[in-house]
């Protein structure tokens, strides 16, 4: 019985904690943020997106912004997107697909921008680019398969055969992976799959490339870009490229990428936001896939793997040392 | 509101799960790994079905290949001998490339815009929807109820407390475990099936970690329920699951800690939480000791 | 009844520990024979219940029961027949049943697996019934876990469960040796008439001499994984402790230095 008594007490205190509304509504607005785990990728966007506003004018008095993550936990996801709505928050910002895509389905009157998901008609996140439905927007960063590999191409010519390695459970890689395959097939390039279920198996399915490929294409994919180093390292020792699809691949020791930058899709995300807040309607701001792309090469993982640099890439090209 | 009721909804759901995990932890005394994998096996049939215009048949379809994977997780510990943890790993292991391929060979398949369980008829609204997901709990606690009082249920709890004796009995105890196995990952298929259609999409990730959520809710609800009879395990593995839900809720709300500090802060109140009936006992205990002190002094 | 020929079974072959258990065993046993069994320890005397009752199958021989060969057929099918009580109250209940629910599963051993309620109306009143005989207050304590019960009644819950779906064959493996004197003597009783009410065709083990000798029509000796000795009727009617102790010396060819033999009265 005694039990049970605290039980009900434990409830009741869960309940009234959980149910009393939180700040007045006062004119400061709220911004939340919602991203399902934390990355370097996921932190470059949550940055560029919060810097961006606050450029813009958002200070810190004008603008609060209630950020959150749900560490890797699924089940947490459904939580913090209920969280966001009961505190009445003025705008929702969501990174990535799963994040967006729970928001999305509270269905509220919240308007929602969601930054870098790889296909946001695809995941069923709105029904159309150019006049977005379902109170929300965003920014989509579909990795130009086409331009990386031409980029390729020029910096490391006469590749014939491609690995390509990536994690089968993120939508975004599996998309950009398809996109890769077309090109390959078109262009009459041979490409081999090294699939990695998690970060702990990354090396082994990079070795198994070694002695079958020429260079490795790495998608935006969040588990082989966590494992990056340990590839780079193998993909130097054999002294082949890597290819990544990010800047922070590169930063751990990637030949080369053509990228938009992470924190960039966050402050075009931003601006989005600023015109949604300032009244245009949702529906106005048509989605967008960022293009305005950056090559980034990591200078000595080019030395390592005997790849010389001319002036004129130094010069367009983001070099990192 | 939509927190308190959302965690009602979402404890409601993820409370089949504890369900599920009850009945192999606790009934059966078998650590099932399985979970992760056929949470994700229901969620992928769902949304699939879903997708494809029905969603009903989807949720019992969920509930057959729960069973399925059940099954052979439960022929791997009693016809190949496999050690239970194993079985469930591999069982689990395997799930994945499956449910892959029921997606579609893709890692998330939407059901943004499809007709669900929870918008079908009138009105979506947070009411419908908690209803639609308390019907759902109390009707199969009703029908584990129940079939824990017929001979093959009493059976299935009979093995998981001495299983020389069952097999004294007669009974075919490798049948009876493979069985009670099936059913536990059932439910949580049933569990994974519903979530879909709540929460409006399938991630292959889903699944990852689901079963300490299941644990954590059934050992909640015990500290409060007790472990007296297997009703009163199935209503505090149900309890348990919504308390959690809250104190993630909770945890939430506090805007103190910094994002990233969230696992934490839940850990730390499942913690206080767990601890509260110790706590009462020490305070009894004390109580006991101070009056015995003051009766000692009179005499 | 029971048949056992030329039974054998060694175990861990080709080990430092093998160990030959059974050594060409044959007895037979008529329906309603009651045999007491003693010997040494390490004589076979548990290992022989075990083979009867299916926990391995033997290396060598045969078994049948009511005329059906039993030799090769699983455990759980055996105990269909088969009744089975344990040195151990634990091992014989299901803890965290109650004292209801475990008859009702030790009864169901005739019937086929269904999804029927377990315990019935008409099956409680005669698990009533049955437990009121023993004069031990169980019948009022049906709805308790048996968990709950000293080791004396679960050893008598445990003999109603192996006696109640009326087995071919009761094996009992010193079931009253973990028991006080006291309870150990009722538990004695309650076995006598159970079995003598049933007709059931019983092989108990024991370590008291002076039981062995009591209870029963027949007693058999064991020693190495043989059979050495095996009297009934007159002779056993007449034979005192200290002429057996002489007949087992002489037949084993050992010096007596079982203390438990020599000591229990």
């Amino acid at each position: 019985m005694k039990k049970i008594i605290a039980l009900v007490v434990l409830l009741v205190v869960l309940f009234s904690a959980v149910a009393c509304t939180s700040q007045e509504k006062s004119d400061t607005l709220t911004v939340g943020i919602i991203q399902l785990t934390d990355n370097g990728a996921f932190t470059d966007m949550r940055e560029g997106f919060i810097n961006r506003l606050r450029e813009l004018g958002y200070t810190e008095d004008k603008l609060i912004i209630v950020e959150k993550s749900a560490q890797g936990d699924m089940s947490n996801l459904n939580s913090i997107c209920q969280e966001m709505v009961n505190s009445g928050v003025d705008l929702v910002a969501t990174i990535a697909t799963p994040a967006s895509q729970a928001m999305v389905n509270m269905n509220t009157d919240i308007p929602v921008i969601f930054i870098s998901v790889g296909d946001p008609t695809g995941a069923g996140i709105i029904s159309n680019m150019e006049k977005p439905d379902k109170n929300a927007t965003g920014t989509s960063n579909a990795i130009p398969v086409d331009e990386m590999f031409k980029m390729a191409d020029s910096l490391t010519p006469g590749i014939e055969t491609y690995g390509i390695l990536y994690n089968t459970s993120e939508k975004n890689s599996v998309t950009t992976v398809e996109k890769a395959k077309v090109y390959f097939d078109t262009n009459g390039i041979q490409y081999v799959e090294a699939v990695v279920p998690d970060s702990s198996e990354v090396q082994q399915a990079t070795q198994s490339l070694i002695g079958k490929v020429d260079a490795i294409f790495v998608p935006n994919d969040s588990k082989v870009q966590a494992a990056m180093p340990q590839v780079a390292d193998i993909a130097k020792t054999a002294q082949i490229p890597v290819y990544g699809s990010s800047a922070v691949m590169v930063e751990s020791g990637a030949f080369a990428t053509i990228s938009i930058s992470d924190i960039e899709i966050g402050a075009l995300s931003a601006d989005m936001a600023d015109q949604v807040l300032k009244g245009t309607q949702i529906d106005q701001i048509p989605a967008i896939t960022v293009s305005n792309f950056t090559t980034v090469i990591n200078k000595e993982t080019a030395s390592e793997i005997g790849v010389e640099l001319s002036k004129d890439i130094l010069s367009t090209a983001t070099i990192i040392e | 509101m939509t927190l308190l009721i959302g965690s009602l909804q979402l404890g409601l759901i993820y409370g089949l799960l504890a369900l599920g995990v009850y009945i192999a932890f606790r009934i059966l005394s078998i650590p099932d790994l399985t979970a992760d994998g056929s949470f994700t096996l229901g969620l992928a049939v769902s949304a699939v079905l879903t997708v494809a215009g029905h969603p009903i048949l989807g949720i019992f379809a969920a509930l057959v290949a729960g069973a399925v994977a059940g099954t052979i997780t439960g022929l791997l510990q009693t016809k190949m001998k496999v050690h239970p943890i194993l079985a469930g790993i591999i069982t689990m292991t395997g799930l994945y490339s499956i449910n892959l391929f029921i997606m579609g060979v893709s890692s998330n398949v939407s059901l943004i815009g499809n007709e669900t369980i929870f918008s079908m008829g009138a009105n979506a609204s947070n009411i419908t929807k908690t209803l639609i997901a308390a019907i759902i709990s109390v009707i199969v606690f009703m029908i584990l109820m129940w079939f824990f009082k017929t001979q093959l249920g009493l059976s299935i709890r009979a093995t998981g407390n001495n299983e020389d004796m069952v097999r004294a009995s007669s009974i075919n105890v490798d049948r009876v475990k493979i069985i009670a196995i099936a059913i536990s990952n059932s439910c949580v298929a049933l569990s994974g099936a519903v979530l879909a259609q709540y929460q409006g999409f399938a991630d292959i990730s889903s699944g990852v970690g689901i079963m300490v959520i299941g644990l954590a809710s059934v050992i909640i609800g015990e500290v409060f329920l007790g472990k007296r009879s297997v009703t009163l395990g199935f209503a505090a593995a149900i309890i348990g699951s919504i308390v959690y839900r809250f104190i993630i809720a909770l945890a939430l709300r506090s805007s103190i800690f910094p994002a990233y500090a969230l696992k934490l802060v839940s850990a730390f109140i499942v913690a206080m939480a767990l601890s509260i009936p110790v706590i009462k006992k020490n305070m009894q205990q004390r109580k006991i000791i101070r009056e015995g002190r003051k009766s000692a002094k009179n005499y | 009844m029971l048949k056992i020929i030329n039974a054998s079974k060694i175990f861990s072959l080709g080990t430092p520990n093998e160990h030959l258990a059974l050594d060409k065993i044959s007895v037979t046993l008529p329906p309603g024979d009651f045999v007491t069994i003693i010997g040494s320890n390490g004589a076979g005397k548990s290992t022989l219940m075990n083979g009867i009752s299916g926990s391995f199958w033997l290396d060598e021989g045969n078994i049948s029961l009511d005329g059906m060969d039993i030799t090769f057929v699983k455990e759980h099918k055996r105990a269909k027949l088969i009744g089975r009580l344990f040195q151990d109250p634990m091992k014989g209940t299901a803890p965290s049943l109650t004292i209801e629910e475990n008859l009702a599963l030790a009864y169901s051993r005739k019937k086929k697996m269904s999804l029927s309620i377990a315990v019935q109306k008409k099956e409680r009143e005669f698990f009533k019934d049955a437990l009121s005989e023993f004069n031990m207050g169980l019948e009022d304590r049906m709805h308790t876990k048996v968990g709950l019960l000293s080791g004396g009644q679960r050893q008598v819950v445990t003999l109603l469960m192996a006696t109640i779906a009326l087995p071919k064959l009761l094996l009992l493996d010193e079931h009253t040796a973990a028991l006080d004197p006291a309870t150990a003597q009722k538990v004695l009783e309650i076995t006598s008439s159970i079995v003598s009410k049933n007709k059931l065709t019983t092989m108990m083990i024991t370590h008291n001499i002076q039981s062995a000798l009591k209870m029963g029509n027949r007693t058999i000796m064991m020693n190495e994984g043989k059979i050495i000795l095996d009297i009934s009727g007159e002779e056993r009617g007449k034979i005192t402790i200290p002429e057996l102790m002489e007949m087992y010396s002489k037949k084993a060819n050992v010096d007596l230095d079982d203390d438990n033999i020599l000591l229990s009265k």
